[in-house]
This record gives structure tokens, sequence and C-alpha cells, in this order.
């Protein structure tokens, strides 16, 4: 019978600290003011959400700020029913949700949908289902300020 | 191997401690739409892209995700290398000299001031024999500059007219973060941070992006002009546990020094290389290249440093800007701007054969060297 | 443009963990493998290029500088591909292209990764989505697939049924696969009441965590033709990478569906285009498509234009792509199986490459002449493929 073998335990903690330029600092600044911008690129004139600086079907520059409705389509979704290390306990939704006046898909909970039973909610889902933005009273400047809810 | 292959757009963006307004996305954006437009170059007519990332610099696990479009990889032919950018390069020249596509983009960079670097340094180290050593890049650069001095008995003086040297030089580089000179007693009273070494004898951790664009053949032609001809490229790694005398007599950079002067046709690199852009993390490393690179023999790199017969680091080096995994791509820009005759304010006259060489893993586990040419 | 075969493969029996070795000699172990199978030496190797995705599975940044010596690659040329899952293949690409500059002869594809060990694969993966507007959610390597699923069930009328087809296909040709880490049979019925992890991703419709290497020998036709073994020939290499955000996937600007895989169908399109392929339904003999999960396993299968968008499950039903069919995917057992993620795409060559040179043991595809091999890696994001050739 061999030795066990030996095992090292190893933590990695490393922390980062990044910038979110000028533009990500001004959409989440408006974010503060329940605002949601998105940035139109000159050429497909696609307002891409979230912003970004250049636009990459393109390859240049993005050049306005576009305030995006609240109300929009639910594109994709996904209900998780399993605990990962880190992340929040299940079961809840991520979904991909397109605003009014965005071109592209923003991704962030849907809540307000019931979770008792998995697969009888994820059944009650479809893509096209009208959702809408909603913001927490006292919004800080980030995606957590708001989720999607099911729209009447 | 006859394929012509040569770079025709250089594009720099940075250098400087921190660069908050905008993300790392937009610096490569930046970049890489910057190089094409200096090439002539439109993106819908690019091949394809080779870019240089690293996961942990970047604070990105698989970081070619969000910096392979602003690198403008949409629906091209993308890899991401991810052991040094001046590896990207390699393989960008290589997949145009087996023939495939004209043209490639290839792109660097660095946000220094996001990430701990010399953290992320130690965790390179494995955790069986060596994490708990706590070796960063600056102690293991340190103790190849103490082997150094070490074997040859090299008075301090002679590390300081290295910086001297490459502080001036990077006062005249409009993209180098440190453009003050400083004399040779800064050099030696400025405070000790890993013996031999002092503060001003160590680069900057700098942010920045840095792109090429590559075209091959005839398709060369039809772009910027005068283009930089890759004559020779030469690359190695080393055993990871390393024997004393390597720490100052590097067998991969023997090797990659070899290989790309034997596709050059040099013969004589101190005769007919006019300017190297080398790897300097400290000026001794500066002086071991000139040994490593064949421009004087072991032990003489400090009399080498008076001779003046190869200017190198005339854009300050790694001294005065240090975009960390991009530099070794850095140092390439570099020499292509000094044979087209574009190295604004800092430019050597005729310089027809340029050199660039990167280093990347503690105590320069690996070496890339690059020789590169002007075409009329 | 020089011509380049796959002259060795190795690889080792994918499994949970690996105790007994450490990263380099697990990396080692394939790598001799290789060589043996080529009948080659280690001297023999003029370079070397290393598949190695996520450095925090592993625990060692850059730890290409660490596996070095496992490789052979003292004094040698060395570098690394990170490219996500797809890193395997881009791998073979960027070993091709040592070879088919004419630079090098004889060159040396390689990797290994150990998944269970790091025992937070997740939570390390949820570090590659967007710093600013995609961190703040728990997106990982498994729901950015499930939200896939639900996009392409909705567009062609796909089930969950479908999806489980897959699964049930590719454990029962792993059986025949001694390298699987996954050796056991599934029922449809217990696909379909396995677990949910991320709906409607199931259990039984996910890949296993795995531990494993992978290495494969490359060489000019010169070198190649003096070799006695049989050789796989690198007719095609495709390469293409679709936009980061998933989001802009969707809805009526998109360019392409994230439900459609059509930057792999464009990879594929270009390695078929070197390959001189016209018609991969009559040209193709086998293929070994990436597909972690059940789902993608249907659109990868229509990428490779193997049949028509939206109908892969139906004609799975009808016993399309099994193992004694016309036209054979996974025979290997696929992703589904093992997925040492670094080398996994290496694997998809390596297992093309077995079956084109007829040694694929007992999940040899019968006259199998012609493969195609793809990687797909970040978020539906990086694509690979290869066209390998045996000889006649």
């Amino acid at each position: 019978m061999s030795d066990p073998v030996i095992e090292i335990e190893q933590h990695w903690d490393i922390h980062y600290r990044h910038a979110a330029g000028e533009m990500g600092s001004h959409f989440f600044r408006a974010l503060r003011e329940k605002r949601i911008l998105g940035r139109r690129c000159p050429q497909c004139r696609r307002v891409l959400l979230p912003p970004r600086g250049f636009c990459d079907r393109c390859f240049v520059t993005t050049n306005e700020w576009v305030e995006v409705a609240p109300d929009g389509v639910l594109e994709a979704f996904t209900v998780v029913a399993q605990k990962f290390t880190g992340m929040p306990d299940p079961p809840y939704v991520v979904a991909y949700a397109r605003l009014r006046n965005a071109d592209t898909a923003m991704v962030n909970y849907l809540r307000g949908v019931d979770l008792s039973d998995v697969r009888a909610a994820a059944q009650r889902l479809a893509v096209g289902m009208p959702v809408r933005a909603v913001f927490t009273a006292r919004p800080e400047g980030r995606m957590t300020d708001f989720w999607f809810e099911p729209a009447r | 191997m006859s394929e012509r292959v040569a770079v025709v757009g250089v594009s720099q963006v940075g250098y400087a401690s921190a660069i908050t307004d905008r993300t790392l996305e937009e610096l490569i954006f930046e970049a890489a739409s910057g190089a094409l437009a200096d090439a002539r170059l439109a993106w819908s007519d690019l091949d394809a892209v080779v870019i240089g990332a690293s996961d942990l610099v970047d604070g990105r696990v698989i970081s070619s995700m969000v910096t392979a479009p602003p690198a403008g990889g949409y629906m091209k032919d993308l890899i991401a290398v991810a052991s040094s950018a001046e590896h990207a390069f390699v393989l960008a020249y290589l997949r145009l000299a087996s023939g495939f596509g004209h043209t490639a983009l290839v792109a660097g960079w660095s946000k220094c001031s996001e990430a701990p670097i010399p953290l992320v340094e130690q965790l390179s180290l494995d955790p069986f024999y060596r994490r708990h050593v706590g070796m960063d890049g600056l102690v293991a650069a340190a103790l190849q500059a103490a082997a150094y001095r070490d074997r040859y008995g090299l008075p301090e003086a002679a590390a300081a007219r290295v910086v001297v040297k490459n502080r001036a030089s990077g006062a005249r580089n409009p993209h180098a973060e440190r453009r003050q000179a400083v004399t040779a007693n800064d050099v030696l009273v400025s405070p000790m941070v890993a013996w031999p070494l002092k503060a001003l004898e160590t680069p900057p951790l700098s942010d920045g992006a840095c792109a090429l664009v590559l075209a091959r053949g005839e398709r060369a032609d039809t772009l910027r002009r005068p283009a930089a001809r890759v004559r020779g490229v030469g690359w190695a790694s080393e055993t990871y546990w390393r024997e004393p005398e390597d720490l100052v007599a590097s067998r991969a950079l023997a090797a990659a020094a070899e290989r790309a002067y034997r596709m050059a046709g040099v013969r004589d690199p101190r005769r007919e290389i006019a300017v190297a852009e080398v790897y300097d993390v400290t000026p001794y490393h500066e002086l071991m290249a000139y040994e490593g690179l064949g421009f004087c023999g072991p032990g003489e790199g400090a009399r080498f440093a008076g001779d003046g017969e190869v200017t190198v680091n005339p854009s300050g080096g790694l001294l005065c800007a240090h975009p960390f995994f991009a530099s070794g791509l850095v140092r390439i820009a570099e020499a292509c701007l000094q044979v087209t005759g574009r190295a604004d304010g800092h430019q050597v006259a005729s310089a027809r054969r340029a050199l660039a060489h990167g280093a990347s893993g503690l105590a320069g586990q690996s070496h890339t060297v690059v020789v590169l040419e002007g075409e009329a | 443009m020089r011509r380049v075969a796959i002259v060795g493969v190795g690889q080792t029996e994918h499994r949970f963990r690996r105790d007994d070795v450490t990263y380099p000699e697990l990396a080692r172990e394939a790598v001799a493998r290789a060589l043996a199978h080529a009948g080659l030496e280690v001297r023999d190797l003029a370079a070397a290029v290393l598949a190695l995705a996520p450095d925090a599975l592993m625990g060692v940044a850059h730890a290409e500088r660490w596996v070095a010596d496992a490789l052979g690659v003292a004094g040698k040329p060395f570098m690394r591909v990170n490219t996500g899952g797809s890193t395997g293949i881009t791998t073979v690409h960027a070993a091709y292209f040592h070879v088919a500059s004419g630079l090098f002869d004889c060159v040396l594809a390689a990797g290994a990764d150990r998944v269970g060990e790091s025992g937070d694969a997740q939570l390390v993966l949820n570090t590659m989505w967007d710093v600013l507007y995609e961190r703040p959610f728990p997106l990982n390597a498994i729901n950015m697939l499930a939200l896939q699923a639900v996009r392409y069930m909705a567009k062609y009328g796909t089930t969950e049924y479908h999806m489980a087809l897959a699964a049930v296909k590719n454990r029962r040709h792993a059986l025949r696969n001694p390298h699987a880490h996954l050796r056991n049979e599934v029922t449809v019925e217990e696909v379909l009441a396995s677990r949910v992890i991320c709906w409607p991703i199931k259990l039984f419709d996910a890949c296993p965590q795995s531990t494993g290497g992978c290495a494969l020998v490359l060489c000019s036709e010169e070198v190649a033709r003096r070799l006695p073994g049989p050789k796989a020939w690198i007719d095609g290499v495709g390469n293409c990478v679709e936009t980061y955000f998933m989001g802009d996937r969707m809805g009526p600007a998109a360019e392409h569906d994230h439900a459609d895989a059509d930057a792999l169908a464009e990879a594929i399109a270009r390695a078929y285009r070197q390959a001189g392929i016209r018609d991969p339904r009559r040209e193709i003999d086998v293929a070994e498509l990436y597909a972690p999960f059940s789902n993608i396993e249907l659109h990868a299968i229509e990428a490779a234009g193997l049949c028509d968008k939206g109908q892969a499950g139906r004609l799975l039903e009808k016993g399309e792509f099994h193992l004694g069919s016309r036209q054979p995917v996974n025979p290997s057992g696929g992703v589904l199986c093992a997925n040492p993620i670094a080398v996994t795409a290496m694997v998809r060559v390596a297992e093309a490459a077995l079956q084109v040179m007829g040694h694929a043991g007992e999940r040899q595809v019968e006259g199998a002449r012609t493969a195609l091999a793809t990687g797909i890696g970040g978020d539906h994001q990086f694509y690979g493929a290869a066209v390998l050739r045996g000889e006649r």
C-alpha cells in the first residue's frame, strides 16, 4: 500500500481595478437618474446596449447617446436551478432583453416570475414576451440598479 | 524561405502610468484602427488578426473574448497567443509566410494600472517547490543583475550609464512614459528596491496598446511605403529549472538570435545591424542583450555600451515605457519605425537594418528576435 | 503552400482527477504517446505549441513556462495559444502554420488540463464576462449555452427530447472509446428526468469536468513520407470569430442569431474551401464536432452543412449521425463524454486523425477517408475547423 499523495491547497486572491472610462462612467451616472443610454454607430445605425466606444461590426467609433425606453422584449432566458460557488442561491432567471430604441439585447435578472417549479416556470416564459426594465428606488449607478419583469 | 512579409502599419497608444478615460477595449480599438489607418488598409480588407493577451494581466479569464472585437476580429480569422505579444507577431508572420491571406494585424496591450503585476508574476511559480519564495519579476531580474555583476565585477557606474542613455532617448520619444533625462548620480542615489537594483534601474509599469499590420508579397506594395521587411525571426524557450549560468547568458536568447540571423543572412551583427530595440527590463539586461545578440563577447557589454556602432534603444526602451505584456511587440514596432524613417524625434540616421528583442517569463525564460530591413 | 500531415496522436484516459501526476507530467504522458505513435523522439521535434486555456484552472499563472520541459522544448521555439474552449484546435492551426511556412519540418501541438482539480471552475469562468456590464450577473459557461438552447427551440421547434437524443448517442459511442471520461449509457427518459442545471440544460445534457492530456505531431510532407505509419493530411483549416456580446446576436438587427452557429459555419466553410469540399453531405465520412452540451451538437451538425438548419434533432431521431450510419458524428463520444478544456478541441482533431488513419479501434468508421474536426471557444465566439484526409 503506497503512501497517500500529497495535496497542496492554494487560494488566488487577485484584486483588479478596472477603469470604466469616460463613456462607461457617463452610462453609470445616467443609471443613477434611472435612465438607460445606448450608443449609436454612425455606419450601421444600430443603437448598442450595453454602450461601447466602437462598433465591432463596422469598426468605427460610436458617436451618439440614445436613451432607450424601459419597455422591451425578452430575447433569451434560462432558469438557473443549481448552486454555483460564489453565485446567488437558486432558482433565478438570467435573461437578455431588448429594450425599445436599442438594437441589441442586454443581460440582467428577470424577476417577478413564480419559480417554485423550475420546469413549469420555463414553460411560462417565451422568447418574444414583453418585459420592462424596473429600477430600484435608490439607484447607485450600477447594472444591478435595474432588472427586468414581465410586462402586463 | 522566400515569401516576402513586411510591416506596413504601426500604431502605439500610450504610454502612461494610468489611462483611465478609456477602457482596455477602447485602447485596443484605438491601436488597431490606428494601425490600419497607418497602413492605408480598410478593415474590411484585413484577412486575419493575431493578438497577444494575458488573462492574468487583463484580469479576465479568456481575455481574448472581449479583446478580439476591438482588435478587429469580428468574423475574421483570429488566434490569441498567450505566451507573449511578440509571439503573436511571430505567428502572424508564420501564417503569411505559409501563404494564407495577404494581410494580418497584430495587437498587444497592458493596463498595469488595473492589475497587481508583481502578484501575477508570483503566481507563475509552481505551487509545489517555488511559490512560497515569493519571487516576482523584479526579484528575478535582480537575481540576474547580481549574477552578472558578480561574474564580471561590473562597477555600478556602467549600469547607470545605460540608464542615462535610455532616459535621454526616451525624452525624444513622444510615446515614452518617462520623458525626463536623468544623470548618473540620479541613478546611483535612487533608493535600492531589490539589490542590486536601484529605483531608476527599474522600468515603470505602463498602460498602453500597440498594433502592427503585416502584408505579404505584392499586397504590401499597395499599402504604406516604405515598408519594413521581416528578414529574420527566431524564438526559443529555456527550461523552467534554470542553472545559475543561464541567469547571465541565456541560451534561449543565443538560440533565438542565431536563428534570426541565419534567416536574415546576418553574419556580423555589430556591423550589419544599425539599430537594436532590446528588452531592457534593467540596464543589466541591456548589457546581457548586447552579449546574447552577439554585438560583443561575454562580459564585454559595458565596453560595447560605449562604442556606438549599434544604436540601442533609441525609443528609450522598457526603462522609459513598459506596457508589460506588450513591451516585446513595442520593440518590434519601434524597429519598424526606425527602418522606415518614421521614428519621430528619435530617428537614427540611415537605419536600414534593425533588430527587435523581446523576453518573457521570470528571468527571461523565453526570447524572441526579429530582424527588419527598410524597403525603398 | 507546403502540405502538412499529422503523423502521431497521443491522449491520456480522461478522468475527473489524476492525483498520480502533476500537470507537466500529465502533458508529458500525452506527448510520449504521440511520439511513440509517430515512431519519433523528442529530439526530432523542432518546435512546439501549447494548448492552455484558463490559467486559473491550473493554479499556475502562465503555466506554459512550467510545462515547457514536459514538452521537450528547452532551447526550442515554443509558444502558447488561448482561445478558451477552442484552444486545442487553434493550437493545431498554429502548429500547422509553423510547418506550412517552411520554417520547421516537425512540430508538436500538445497540452493538458485538470478541470476537476480547481474545484471552482464556474467561479473562474465567471470572470470571462465584460467587466462593466455583465460581471455583476451570474453568467457562466453553462447558462450562456442554455440561452442558446432557448432561442434555438423557439426558432425551430426543437425540444428537450431532441437534445436528449444527442446525449444518448454520444454516451453509447463512448463505450467503444477507452479514452472517454464518461463510459456509461443513458436513456432518453433518464436524460429528461435528470436534474435541471440551467433550464433546459440538465445534468445528462452536460459535459463532465475532465482531467487529461492530448498531443499531436505534425510534419511536412517530405518528412511524413519517410515515416512508415499512416498519415492524416491536414487539407483544410478554417477559423472565424463571432462578436463578443451575446445580446448582439438577438433581435432583427443581429447579423447572426445566438440560436445558430453561423460563425462556426463560416470557419468550417473556410476549411472546406481549402480542402476542396463542395458537398459535405456526400464528402465527409466522419465528423468530430465540438459540443459541450447536447443542444450544441444539434446546431454544430447544421453548421457543418450536414443537414439544414433546425433539422438535426429530427434526423437524429431517424438514426442519422450514429456510428453505423452514413455520416457518424462524434464516434468518440465527443465533448459530452470528456472535456479537459484546454485540449478538448485538440482531442476532436486527434479523434478525426485516428479515424482517417484507420487507428480508431472499436469506434472506427469503416473506410473513413475524409474527416471534419471543430472547436468552439468563449461564449460561442471562437471557432476553428480542420479537414483531414487519410491515404487510400
